[in-house]
This record gives C-alpha cells, structure tokens and sequence, in this order.
C-alpha cells in the first residue's frame, strides 16, 4: 500500500493563503481527524470535489483555524490518489500546527522533494508534454531545497545532527559487531556498555524536541531591540515607525514598565520593535530586576540596534553585540557621520527596514515551516524507538538483532535530515574499534 | 560432428563448479574448462563453509537447486549453529570441511550430469563478434563455438604472490596464470581494480601439542545447509583454540619491515575483517593476545589452517614466531602464509544478471569480481549459470530482489556500489535481515527454484509438505486458547486484561521451552519440532517483519519501471554530472537499482522517472477510475 503524504505546496512566510496537501489512501481519514470527527471518516459522493468552510482542530481537539475543504477522489486527483487540500490562513503558527497534526497522526508522513509528481508519475496522470515543464521545476525545486538543506544544516544545527548520527552509528556498529562478529567479540558486555551513549542520545534529543517547542512559540515573529543611552531618540525612533502606514498594529503595549512592544509588519514578516528603557545602573531592587529581564531580552532579540555616535560605547551597555546587528548614529536629521537614523524626518528608515527584511528573510528561508516540521517528526520518531530499545534493555529480554533494527531505523531518521549513510560506515566503524578477523 | 555447447564455463573453482551444474541440470548442454580435473571444488582457503550470512548464502544456493550445501553436508566434520544465543535471524550454520572429501563428492557429482562435459584445457583467447561472444579458443587454437561463456578464473588476472621480500606470478600457490587470457581481457579495455588477500601458514598437526588446548566441539544437534539432508554422514571432530601472546607480537614487530604489506610492496586494498597478524598487532598494539583457531582440513590428513594468523612476512620469520604461541613451540610449517595481489573487473560493468553490459553473453562470476569466499563465488555461479540459461533461452534473466535473499543482497551491492576491499557476506548488509532468515531460506526461494526448472519434483513436494505443515501448525496454535488469569496460573507472564490468548502468543516467547506448551495443549505434540520453531521464528518478528513489509512495497513499486536498456542521460536536464557519470556507469535496470546509486536524490530520482516516462512514450490515463464505494451519510 503506498504512503499517505502531506506538504505546503505554497511557499512558506506570511500570506493570505497557504495550501496544504494531502495524498494518499488516509488522506480522507486524516482530514477527518482535523475536523474534529474520531471515527474513520467517508465522504459521501456529493461531499467530493466541493468547497467546504471548515474548522481545524488539533489532535488534542484545540481550534486552530478556519479553512476552506476540498476533497478530491481516486482517479479524479492531480495524484491519482485520494485526495485532500486544505487553505488555510498562511500564518507560520497555523501552517506549523496543522502541519504538526496531520504527523502526529501517525499514518500519514511529510512529503519528501517530488513525491507528489512521482505519485502522479506512477498513477499515470502526466501528459507527456508537461513532463519538460515538470522537469524545469523540479531542478528550482531542487535547487531551492539544496539552499535550504545547506542553510538549515550549516553551522550549529547540523554539527548537532551529526553528532547524534556519529553516536548512533557508534552504538549500531556495537550492536552488529557483536551479532557478525559474535565468537570474536564479547557481546554480552559490549551492548551492556552502550547503555550509557543511548542514554545521553536520549537526553539530547528530548532537549532538541524541547527546545524546539520553545523556538516554536518565539518563531511568531523577530525581535529588534533598540539600543541606546537614555534621551538618545529611542522613543522618537519607535514613534515614527509607528506612525507610518506599513505598520497594521500600531498599538503600542507597555509589557514592562521597562519594555515597549510595537509590533510591525515587514512584508509579511511577523516583527517586534523593543524599547528599551531601562538598561542603565540603578541601586533600586525592583529596578534591578527590571534591568536584569531587559538585558535578557535584548540578548534573545534576534538584531539589536544600536544608536550611539560611538561604537566603543556599546560595550560599555553590556548587552550581547554580534556582527549582524546595525549601528546607527541618533538625531540623523542633524550633520554628522553615516550611517544616521531620525525618528522626526524618517531619514534612515528606509534604509534600516531594508535591511532587517534581508536579514530576516534569510532567516525564514532557512528555517522554513517544512523543514522544521521534519526535523521534529524525525526527532520525536527517534525518540519513540530509543524508548523501546530501553524497555527491551530493561526486560533484560531482548535480541541483538532487534535492538539493531531499532537503531537502524534512527539512523535512517538522521539520514533522512543529513542524507546519506550506508552499511560502509557501520563496517568501517567496526573494522576501526574491533579487532576482528580470524 | 563435434558436439555443440551452449555454455563455456571456463573455471573450476566453487563458482564455475556451482554455474555448470545449475546449467547443465536445467537441461543445457554445457562444457567446463578447467587447467587442471583435480582441483575442481578445491577449498583453496580456509577448510569451513557457512559462518553468519554464508550460512545464509549457502542455504539460498541450496533451496535454489544449487550444489554446495548438499557437498558441504556431505563432508562436514564439525556442524556448528553460530550465534545460538542470538535470536533465528542472525543464526548462520557453519561447517568445517573434509577438503579431500568435498572435491570428490561434486566431482563425482559433476561427473553424473549428462549435459555436462568437463575437461583439461587453457583458454587463450575469445572469439567476439559484434560485441557478442560465439566461441574460445584454446592453447592449441582449435575455436569451439558456444552462445554464452561463463568466467570463474577468480584470482587469474595478474596475481603476484608475496612472501616477505619475494613475490612472483602466479593464481593459488602452485597454479599457473593463463596469462594470455588476462591479457586479452586487459586489452578489451573493461574498469579493472586491484585487491590483496592473504592466507596464514598450513601446520603440520602431528607436531602439535594438542593435549594442553581448549576444544570446541561440534553440536550435539547438527544443523545442515541442505533442506534435504536428513543425517551426518562424517564423523565430528573438534576444533582446537590457541592464542598469540607478547613474544609473538615483539617478533612480528621487529621484523614488520620485511612484511611484504609493511615494505611497501603491496599497495592494493585487503578485506579490513579478515586483517593479517601483522596488521593486528600494528593497528590494536593494546591487545595482548590473538584468538587462532586451529582448523583440521579433513579426516585423514595432518595438515592443520591455523585461522587468524595470516600473513606475508618471510618463512623463517613465519617459522619463528608460529613457535612462540602455546602448543606450536615445535610446530612444522608446510607450506608458508603469502599474500596475492590481483585484479578485478569492476563489478558495476556488469548488468544483475550477471552478463557483461560491454560484451553480450559473457557472464562473470566470484572472485573474479571482488568478492572473497567461496559462498559468495557460489551463489553468483549459480545466478550466473541460471541466467546464462535464460540467455540461451532467451528468456527475462532472474533476479533476486533483495528482500528475497541474501543472494539478492550481494549481486546488487556488487552491481550497483562496487567493491573497495574483497567483498565478503554479513548479516548487517542485509536491510530486511529479520525476514532474510537461514530457517526460511526455502519459502522464499523454492517456489522461484520450481518455476525456473532448477529443483526437482522431489524437492518441491518436499517443501509443500513443509508449507502445509506450517499452516497447519500455525491454525492448530491460534485454536488453543487461554485466559489470562489461567495463563498467570500456569507461570506466562501476561497482563490481566480479559483478552483471551492463544498459544500462538506465547509460543514466541524466547524464554519458554516449545516443551513446555506442548506439555500444556497436548494436541500440539503432533507437530514436529522443526516446524514449530519456525512459527515461533514468524511469530517472533511478526511486529518488524509487517514494518519491513511495507518498505518492500513501497521498492516495488520502484523495481516497476524499467530504464531502457540505451536510455541517454544526458537529455535530462537539471541532473547533477556526477549523478549523471553514475548513471551511464552503472545503468540501472530500474529506478529501484536507480535509487541505491551512491548520492542520488530524490529529487534526481524523479527526473530519471520523468523521463524514462517521455521516452517510452506513456500515454496518460484519461481518468478511467475505479468507482470505489463511500458511505451514504456523513457530514463534512
């Protein structure tokens, strides 16, 4: 039976519509499940290739959003499949929870690059004369998802998943040396000793799939945080930004009395302006605090700006400054050196908010909704077979074999993130740790 | 007239010995051409068969028609079941070997076939036409015509002997290179590589010191490559377990400049899990002791393979430190350990049936395209003499998918990756290894073996009765049920949930004895005890097997759609160069074989797809649908 798949088919970001697609032979009952119906839902003929406005739940039965139904039949779909498209508000939260939703479901699985073509493919429901078409647009698709894979995966994320993939393969090639290799090594104690490295594997991920919620929750929008002694224009700057017409949510909340929010919309971008009032030296207690949690909250933004004629000076503020953030001279209205910002003529503004839009566009791109849905669907999947490799190993009734085809099926997780392992790199792990060969 | 043969087998070792017979069984007229009668199924290494995954090969073989399990029975002197604590999966059957009498067992065998004729010549050349072969010829250039040749020269092609600072041509010690037939191979301009293997030096037994040694004995209980071998036709004897120790290691140090692999004389790749003792004591200098195992290599013979010591360091030093390990103190060496460089013909030249893409109708098998072992150079002599029967037939060649054996596994891994080192069997090459078990190795391949010609009746009414005794096993076991609170009573460990059980699950239940539920439901005493371990083997991976199940579907669907034969890469546009040099290398017969090219994408994978598509000119389904049923009422 062929898999039922799932995926954004418009691109993530902000929009008036984001579209998700489902196929496969589960895909009436999985967006059944979304609204709201517990038994296996059939659609009745009249039901099929019609518009429905509909709500959608979470799993746990949590409203997420209101969305447009189409369900499409067997035979009579882009696939050849079962089909269901849901059009959804395209915020990030709702395409992230829904998305979230249908893998949770445990049927159903993200799309992988070209699955829905090759289903089509396979189904036959390609003319010939789109095949060229198809194929320019796989090549951006692949492209893209080239960029993104980089992106995502390079740097801290991607030492981690290898990490875990090395620590894994490590354990694995224990775990096949001692059924392979079995009157040259001695098993018994060899899987004993992995105990430990699956425990700490386990930690890790559950931190991962922890601290990936968090980021989840933040992810609604970016922050930038105004920086700058007191006087220095702060406010002017967030007054001005608030006054032009590219700002929909001009409210201005005081969440701190140290803290003020504007929450901006840069093309599309989800963004948050901080005032930071209050990073100064104070004897006060309760103020103290106060500088305590805006320090913080500059350090999580994720660009600060700085507003000094002297860039020495920002050490002296004790906040984080990393290269990506932007230093601008205040009261830019007045002469003096560039690059210059002025809350009263909106010189500069232009400038700084085409700025931030790369910055954050990038940071979209690289942490798109998709890619991220992976990641944790992988993560919590790994999880789910760590756990059954600890109650076998507590049991004490277990097999070798068994505990190897559990591990065989994270590493082929991590693969799925990273790409790429094969039976070589266990062998070669063997060959290199134990001295085999009688 | 002189006799037309079809198939030219042109070698005598496991793989030339197992492609004749299968060729010739199935009713083609068949030739084997060897240099020399004698050396027909010579065990030219190590004297064992099986071990974990050739066990597995070797029971392939067998349920395929093959030879080599039904000889190896017959000239086992130690069966041995490896890995019995672990569970059925990973369980390999081993053997060791009477080598003299495993030679005269398939020759006499070989001997009995009527479309089989062997004899003694060298073969110097190929006749080609248009890239297809139609004939040899000999040494004293008379041509005999054929439709396909089958090459088994293994380690022929250019193998230089090293033994410390000496090293001269030659095949196994002893055998003289055709060294015009490698030539011409040579000059046919086919992707060659280089390998190295080695062998320890062959012990005398009368000089040993057997009395102070551990023993390894044979199971009590044999467990046969054969699905039709019903006892032990040898006597068992045991093995002896001797260890290297710091003298042994301080020798080999000193004088590691004279090992021919530490000199620099050998520059090719060696099997990294069958090191030599040179190798181990450099690379695990921690370790302060090797396990040997002392091997007798038949039942009326001294000599002894001293397993794990092999070696390329000069004899006296050979001599000197076999001397310093416990009970070799006086130990004679004749004949000393060497290691052989060779080269190979890059396996991905090759198509899953075995058959040169460059040249139609040759066909390739053992050592000859990097593997090691002689269950590995079997199992592609048999695919190799099969296929070339379908050749001759022209019929589809048979492949085996490698959800359906370990045979599957190793042809595919050879024609699709290569080889880096000689390529040897393991359990942990195998994705589906819970389903690829040495038990079952008939139900998954007899039914093929049966369509194809190659098993007799016998056999397949054999294994029917096999088949109908499971399922009947397997129906009587879901009838015997009990509650929980009866099943605690008796001692199973179960939830006490109020769902009624049956002795099916517990009959996977690896701490109970079979014993014990016949003892429960003596209704089940009927069933043979074979019979019922294999439901308990089914049911024990029952959960694994169904996940493994639906991979499997999702592959075929792949293995579905042919790549013409032709096909150009270089129309696709948007394919990475290197993904598309792979492609024009290897030349998948289908997107599965696609799919498990190193570095391909999924999203490449989907271009193939598309235009393998356009350029077999599918028409599209204009939506001819099934009408499937939907309920009546439901809301939305």
């Amino acid at each position: 039976m062929s898999a039922t798949i799932f995926a954004l088919s418009t691109p993530p970001g902000i929009s008036a519509v984001a579209i998700i697609r489902i196929s496969g032979p589960d895909s009436f009952k999985a967006v059944g499940r979304l609204l709201g119906k517990k038994k296996p839902f059939k659609p009745v003929v009249s039901q099929i290739r019609k518009v429905h406005l509909r709500k959608i739940f979470s799993i746990e039965g949590r409203l997420l959003d209101r969305g447009l139904v189409i369900l499409f039949e067997k035979g009579r779909s882009f696939t050849g499949e079962d089909m269901a498209e849901l059009q959804l508000h395209g915020s990030h939260i709702v395409v992230g929870t829904v998305l979230e939703s249908l893998a949770g479901l445990g049927y159903a699985r993200l799309a992988k690059p070209g699955e829905f073509t090759k289903k089509a493919l396979e189904n036959n429901k390609i003319t010939l004369s789109e095949v060229e078409g198809l194929s320019d647009l796989l090549v951006a698709e692949t492209e893209a998802q080239q960029e993104q894979a980089l992106n995502i995966y390079s740097g801290s994320l991607s030492e981690k998943i290898n990490g875990w993939k090395e620590r894994t393969t490590k354990i694995l090639s224990v775990v096949e040396a001692s059924i392979d290799f079995s009157d040259e090594v001695d098993s018994y104690r060899l899987v004993n000793s992995l105990i430990h490295d699956l425990e700490i594997l386990e930690t890790e991920l559950i931190e991962e799939k922890e601290g990936f919620k968090l980021a989840e929750s933040i992810r609604g929008g970016f922050e930038v945080a105004l920086v700058g002694k007191p006087n220095v224009g702060k406010s002017t700057l967030l007054n001005g930004l608030a006054k032009r017409k590219l700002a929909i949510t001009s409210e201005i909340t005081g969440t701190t009395r140290d803290i003020i929010e504007l929450r901006y919309n840069l093309d599309g971008l989800p963004v948050t302006f901080l005032d930071t009032a209050g990073i100064r030296h104070t004897n006060d207690k309760i103020e103290k605090i106060g500088v305590i949690n805006s320090i913080d909250r500059v350090n999580n933004s994720d660009v600060r700006v700085f507003l000094t004629n002297d860039k020495e000076e920002i050490r002296s503020f004790g906040v984080k400054y990393l290269k990506s953030d932007i230093v601008l001279r205040p009261k830019g209205d007045l002469p003096g050196s560039e690059p210059s910002i002025s809350g009263k003529t909106g010189k500069g503004f232009e400038d700084l908010l085409r700025n931030l839009k790369k910055i954050f566009g990038d940071k979209v791109r690289k942490a798109s909704t998709i890619t991220r849905t992976r990641h944790l669907e992988k993560i919590v999947s790994s999880l789910d077979h760590l756990r059954t490799i600890r109650v076998y190993m507590e049991e004490k009734n277990y097999e070798n074999e068994i505990i190897a085809e559990e591990l065989r099926t994270i590493l082929r997780n991590f693969d799925g993130l990273l790409g790429g392992v094969n039976t070589e790199e266990i062998l070669g792990e063997i060959f290199t740790s134990f001295c085999i060969g009688k | 007239m002189k006799p037309f043969y079809e198939i030219l087998v042109i070698g005598g070792g496991h793989a030339g010995a197992e492609a004749a017979y299968i060729s010739s069984k199935m009713g083609i007229r068949t030739l084997l051409i060897t240099n020399d009668m004698s050396k027909i199924g010579e065990m030219s290494c190590n004297p064992a068969i099986g071990g974990l995954g050739k066990g597995h090969l070797v029971r392939e073989v067998d349920a395929l028609g093959g030879i080599m399990g039904v000889v190896a029975d017959a000239s086992g002197i130690q069966f041995r079941l490896l890995n019995k604590s672990k569970g059925p999966a990973v369980q390999g059957p081993r053997t060791q070997i009477d080598r003299q009498e495993y030679k005269k067992i398939i020759q006499k065998r070989l001997n009995k076939i009527d479309f089989l004729t062997i004899i003694e010549a060298e073969v110097t050349d190929l006749v080609v036409k248009n890239y297809s072969v139609s004939g040899v010829v000999f040494g004293n250039s008379e041509i005999v015509n054929c439709k396909c040749v089958i090459l088994t020269t293994g380690t022929f092609l250019n193998g230089q002997i090293h033994i410390g600072q000496k090293s001269y041509p030659g095949g196994r010690s002893g055998d003289v290179a055709s060294i015009r037939l490698a030539d011409r191979l040579r000059e046919m301009d086919l992707p060659m590589g280089r390998l190295k293997t080695g062998t320890p030096p062959r012990l005398d037994g009368k000089t040993i010191n057997w009395s102070i040694l551990e023993k390894q004995y044979a199971d009590l209980k044999p467990h046969y490559f054969s699905f039709l071998t019903k006892k032990t036709r040898l006597k068992q004897i045991p093995c002896h377990i001797t260890y290297t120790n710091k003298r042994t290691h301080e020798i080999i140090e000193e004088n590691i400049s004279r090992s021919s692999i530490y000199s620099g004389k050998i520059l090719s790749a060696g099997p990294r899990y069958c090191p030599s003792i040179e190798d181990k004591v450099v690379r695990f200098a921690e370790r302060e002791s090797h396990q040997i195992f002392l091997e007798p290599e038949g039942l009326n013979t001294d000599v002894i393979y001293p397993n794990g010591i092999s070696t390329s360091l000069p004899e006296e030093i050979q001599e000197k430190y076999v001397r310093s390990i416990k009970a070799l103190e006086t130990v004679k060496i004749l004949q000393a350990g060497y290691a052989i460089e060779y080269d190979y013909i890059d396996p991905r030249s090759l198509k899953p049936s075995l058959e040169m893409k460059a040249l139609g109708g040759i066909f390739l098998a053992g050592q000859i395209n990097g593997t090691t072992g002689y269950e590995e150079a079997s199992s592609q002599g048999l695919i190799a003499g099969i296929n070339s029967v379908m050749f001759v037939r022209s019929n589809e060649p048979t492949i085996i998918r490698r959800d359906q054996g370990y045979i599957g596994v190793l042809i595919d891994d050879l024609v699709t990756r290569g080889v880096k080192e000689p390529y040897r069997m393991f359990t942990s090459r195998a994705e589906y290894r819970l389903t690829l078990r040495a038990d079952n190795a008939d139900q998954r391949l007899t039914q093929l073996g049966s369509v194809m010609g190659t098993i007799n009746s016998n056999r397949n009414k054999a294994f029917l009765n096999k088949i109908s005794k499971i399922k009947k096993a397997k129906s009587m076991l879901k009838e015997c049920k009990i509650t929980p609170s009866n099943a605690i009573k008796l001692g199973f460990t179960v939830k006490q949930d109020g769902k009624i059980r049956c002795a099916l699950d517990f009959i996977c239940d690896s701490k109970l004895p079979l014993k014990k539920i016949q003892f429960l439901w003596p209704e089940l005493k009927c069933i043979e005890e074979s019979i019922l371990l294999q439901v308990a083997h089914d049911v024990r991976y029952d959960v694994y097997i169904r996940r493994q199940k639906v991979e499997i579907e999702a592959t075929k669907k792949n293995s579905r759609t042919k790549i013409p034969e032709k096909f150009d890469y270089k129309l696709i546009n948007g394919l990475s160069n290197e993904i598309q040099s792979k492609l024009e290398l290897i030349r998948p017969i289908d997107l599965l074989q696609a799919s498990r090219i190193e570095g391909m994408t999924p999203a490449a994978l989907t271009l193939v797809h598309l235009w393998v598509k356009k350029y077999s000119g599918a028409e599209r389904d204009h939506g001819n649908y099934e009408q499937r049923p939907y309920g009546t009422k439901s809301s939305l």
